[in-house]
């Protein structure tokens, strides 16, 4: 548990943080936000003693920060930044194996350990491990930047903005990773970062602060919903219902579906409504049939409007404001849910979704 | 190469304009001006050789032939004013002129040099480590042909061997020793303004202005509190300090050789990229660490071209320490200057051209070589 | 801050004045050197020699930066890019060779007197005055250049309009360098008889006179520094503007 009492830091005149206070339990990821020049940075760099506060105390299981060897302290923290700062005059493996290496770990259990990082976070270690920084992209040096901090097996990790520097596209990429990275390690992380969105996603506990101080730390769906201040509205953003959903997934409001069988003659129908999905021998989804339209004497299999399952159904894991997006777009009121392999698994309707988003809890 | 190559072309032009200079110059002894003979005189055949060969060059690369034609003309070039060299003494006896010595005339210097940056351009397109052998190997078998006998700067050499080889090592000497201890200071100095930024501004000060003063003032600014103290305290003398010699050239070269590797070094350790240096801090790495494993690998190969400058440059500052008699090779050229006769002049100069060009080279060999790999180092 | 330049201001030109005044000179050296000779050089006037001095400088100076400002506009544009690496490469041969080497060579040619070295001087101080100008004009903003064609400036116009000026605090910087360098190798101009300040020095170290050494050798010095800083002040005001 990382605890900070009354922390306060002062540049001359000018002051930073003022006496903020926060206890981020064992194993949650919490988010610092806010503007620039809120004091976020500050706060985290204080906890690894890069910056020294002015008054108060921070204590990591209870232990003081001041107290002990800095050095030492630091090699027991992950520490990742923005622009990465990997030693460019080192392998990848060279600058995964920092710590370890500072720690004194034998030369063998080193490399074993550089290899599983380097799986953990998605590169080869065979094809990356003797590469060096110059020859990596964006995401790649980012990754990398990731692996080193994991490398001691800290059990707390800070990270300042780490994924800023990429494109969107690679940025959504690393957040899902770093996402199932945290849940199958369970480290203590403090996260700062200047978009909402990526703080509403990746967060245990989103930490609001302005000129120094605190103004609302909530779990991401509290702070959506309630909003402590102006302030904080506004830089949630007027569309904080949309952000809400995006925390959920399609499986969390779907409902089972079933398919009508595209040999089914018009006759056999016992829809209750009027486009029901159709689905094959295997109960892979095929498309819809307007129940209306099957004359007497054809089967579903001739009325039925054909679609590819993989563009036009919804995934379990998908968010579910992506799925009220594609309904919009679509203008229909509902869309069907499948599986990996194109099996129909259940459907969403608009009205489920609008349940939910006034309500606020799962079906 | 689908557009001519006009570089080449313009320094062709340069090669035919030569051939109306003349090309060697006889001389009965070493003070007497001598004669000058144009090529067609000698020989008109090579004359002709010649004009051919760089109009061919010309065209040559006027068009969709590659890089390889060129080159081979460039080497037949080479040859041919290698072997003018060679074929002078006895063209110049079929002509009945007296000599006991030739020297090369502007036709050959500027034949020569066009050449030479024909190859010079020509490297840069043709990658081929076979075609430089080549040249360097006619170069070699130049220094065998008997014509050699006859060069003017090669006589001066034989008469004076013993002394060139004194007056070289004395050059080695004073490059060796000023240059090696203003590395010590020098990097002192770079560390020390970087570690505290409030010496940055005086320190740099004192660097700078010793650069902009005259070499030949410098040295005489030294000269004067050297034989002061020398006068005063004659077991100073006893160790060698005098006012002109050794030591005031010792101190001046290293003053001089301060600016290039203090500000290299400075450079070199305050451009490390700082993330890197708070990545590394964050992690735990304590002040040596990050000074040994982190700060001096990625300043080294900045450092060292500092030190390659200044090595470059001090190869021609030694030469005006011959001037307060600390000897080396520029001892020839103010002889020569004095005695009016060039040939003098080019035994102090070639050499010290020869070796500011190798040593050059052989720090752009060495430097990638001790710097870490996966940074990106300057030619 | 403001003291020590105002103080650099006084105190160099102060210091350039004494010695150029024959009775305090010869009061200051003979407090130094009381045994030596003679304490002035007398067969010509500091101010004589400092003049023959400043007249090389000047002489080849002005050639050389037309010259090399000359070219290395030719050799950034769209006609003359081919000559770059050439002109390159001559350029870093050209400056591992040593002034004086040069300064030799020139007397086979040209013979003795004011000839050789200022021809010396003249291509000495082209490269440095080439590189920087090269160095300027490819380091303004080829966003700027677009903006300028667009609005309809001729490929002249933009040359004089835009890129010379931005160019300019480097150019000087160039200048600077090249002076410099002048006044330095100005110095061995009295060996192959140019006069300047490198007499006095000559003859005192042929005559064992540290006096005479000491005196040319200061007037030289001062001189550099003071060219030194007056560009340089040139330059940073340039460089604000810019």
């Amino acid at each position: 548990m990382i605890e900070l009492t009354n922390v306060r830091k002062e540049y001359g005149e000018t002051l930073a943080v003022e006496d903020l206070s926060l206890r981020i339990p064992t194993g949650t990821l919490c988010v610092l936000i806010g503007p620039s020049g809120c004091g976020k940075t500050t706060t985290l760099r204080m906890i690894n003693r890069l910056v020294e506060p002015t008054s108060g105390s921070i204590r990591l299981d209870g232990s003081p920060v001041e107290t002990r060897d800095v050095n030492e302290l630091r090699r027991n923290i992950g520490y990742v930044i923005q622009q990465v700062g990997l030693f460019p005059h080192m392998t990848v493996s060279q600058n995964v194996a920092t710590v370890p290496r500072l720690l004194k770990w034998d030369k063998k259990s080193t490399a074993a350990r550089v290899n599983e990082l380097l799986d953990l976070v998605g590169l080869d270690p065979g094809e990356y491990g003797e590469k060096y920084p110059s020859q990596l992209s964006g995401g790649e040096a980012q990754r990398i930047g990731v692996a080193r901090a994991l490398a001691a097996d800290p059990q707390i990790v800070l990270m300042d903005e780490p994924f800023g520097a990429v494109d969107p596209l690679t940025r959504d990429i690393l957040q899902s990773e770093f996402i199932k990275i945290q849940r199958k390690l369970k480290k203590t992380v403090v996260f700062v970062t200047h978009d909402i969105d990526e703080a509403i996603r990746m967060a245990d506990t989103v930490v609001v602060m302005q000129e120094g101080r605190i103004v609302q730390a909530d779990s991401p769906e509290d702070l959506l919903a309630r909003p402590a201040t102006s302030f904080v509205r506004d830089f949630v953003g007027a569309d904080r219902a949309l952000k809400r959903l995006a925390r959920f997934a399609v499986a969390d409001i779907m409902v089972p579906a079933e398919g009508l069988g595209v040999d089914l003659e018009a006759t056999e129908i016992a829809s209750e409504y009027r486009f029901p999905w159709v689905v094959d021998e295997d109960g892979r989804f095929v498309g819809w049939v307007d129940t209306d339209a099957v004359s007497a004497g054809t089967t579903v299999g001739e009325a039925l409007h054909r679609v590819v399952a993989a563009e036009f159904c919804l995934r379990e894991e998908g968010s579910v404001k992506d799925a009220l997006s594609r309904m919009i777009h679509e203008g229909v009121q509902s869309l069907p849910v499948a599986d990996g392999d194109g099996r129909l698994t259940g459907s969403v309707t608009l009205a489920a979704i609008q349940e939910f988003s006034t309500r606020g809890t799962a079906l | 190469m689908n557009r001519a190559n006009r570089v080449v072309q313009a320094l062709a032009g340069l090669g035919v304009v030569s051939l109306f200079f003349p090309s060697i110059v006889a001389k009965a002894n070493r003070v007497v001006s001598g004669d000058a003979f144009p090529l067609w005189d000698l020989s008109p055949l090579f004359a002709a050789l010649l004009l051919v060969a760089w109009v061919l060059l010309a065209v040559s690369v006027a068009g969709r032939t590659g890089p390889r034609v060129p080159a081979w003309i460039a080497i037949g070039l080479t040859l041919l004013h290698l072997l003018i060299i060679h074929m002078a003494p006895g063209w110049l006896d079929a002509l009945g002129v007296t000599y006991s010595r030739i020297s090369l005339g502007p036709h050959m210097w500027i034949g020569l040099f066009s050449v030479a940056f024909v190859l010079l351009d020509l490297q840069t397109r043709v990658r081929n480590r076979l075609f430089f052998l080549m040249v360097a190997a006619a170069i070699v078998t130049f220094a065998f042909s008997p014509a050699v006998q006859f060069l003017s700067t090669y006589l001066e050499f034989l008469g004076k061997r013993d002394r060139f080889l004194y007056e070289m090592g004395r050059h080695l000497m004073l490059l060796g020793w000023s240059v090696g201890t203003a590395t010590v200071v020098g990097v002192g100095i770079g560390i020390g303004a970087w570690r505290r930024p409030i010496l940055e501004s005086p320190l740099f000060a004192f660097v700078n202005g010793v650069q902009t003063i005259p070499s030949l003032a410098l040295f005489g600014l030294l000269i004067a509190p050297l034989a002061f103290l020398s006068m005063r305290f004659p077991v100073l003398r006893q160790w060698g300090l005098r006012g002109i010699g050794f030591t005031p050239a010792y101190i001046a070269l290293t003053l001089y050789a301060l600016l290039p590797i203090a500000r290299n070094t400075y450079l070199g350790f305050a451009g490390v990229d700082p993330a890197v240096a708070d990545a590394a801090r964050g992690m735990g790495m304590d002040t040596k660490a990050l000074f040994l494993q982190i700060y001096v690998p990625l300043a080294t190969p900045v450092v060292l071209t500092g030190i390659r400058v200044a090595v470059v440059q001090a190869v021609g500052n030694v030469v005006v320490a011959a001037l307060i008699g600390a000897g080396g090779l520029g001892s020839f050229v103010f002889q020569g200057l004095g005695q009016n006769a060039p040939d003098l002049i080019m035994l102090g100069v070639l050499p010290v051209l020869a070796m500011a060009i190798l040593l050059d080279r052989f720090f752009a060999v060495i430097i990638p070589l001790l710097s870490p790999k996966g940074i990106p180092v300057q030619p | 801050m403001r003291f020590r330049r105002a103080a650099g201001w006084i105190v160099t030109p102060a210091a350039l004045g004494l010695c150029l005044i024959p009775p305090v000179a010869t009061a200051f050296f003979r407090f130094l050197f009381p045994d030596v000779p003679d304490h002035l050089y007398t067969r010509s006037t500091m101010v004589t020699l400092l003049g023959q001095h400043l007249a090389l400088v000047a002489i080849s100076s002005l050639p050389a930066v037309i010259a090399g400002i000359g070219a290395g506009v030719a050799v950034t544009r769209r006609g003359g890019e081919e000559f770059l690496s050439l002109v390159k490469g001559a350029a870093a041969i050209a400056q591992t060779f040593p002034p004086a080497a040069v300064l030799a060579l020139a007397v086979p040619a040209l013979g003795f007197g004011t000839k050789p070295a200022v021809f010396a001087l003249f291509l000495f101080s082209i490269f440095p005055v080439l590189e920087n100008t090269i160095a300027g004009i490819r380091s303004v903003p080829p966003a700027v250049l677009d903006a300028a064609a667009g609005m309809g400036m001729g490929p002249v116009v933009r040359l004089l309009r835009i890129e010379l000026p931005l160019a300019f605090p480097v150019i000087l910087g160039g200048v600077r360098t090249a002076v410099v360098i002048n006044v330095g190798t100005a110095t061995l101009g009295a060996i192959v008889g140019a006069g300047g300040l490198g007499v006095p020095i000559i003859a005192g170290l042929v005559r064992f006179n540290p006096a005479f050494v000491l005196h040319g050798a200061l007037v030289a010095a001062l001189l550099a520094f003071v060219l030194d800083r007056s560009l340089r002040s040139l330059e940073t005001r340039y460089g604000r503007e810019a």
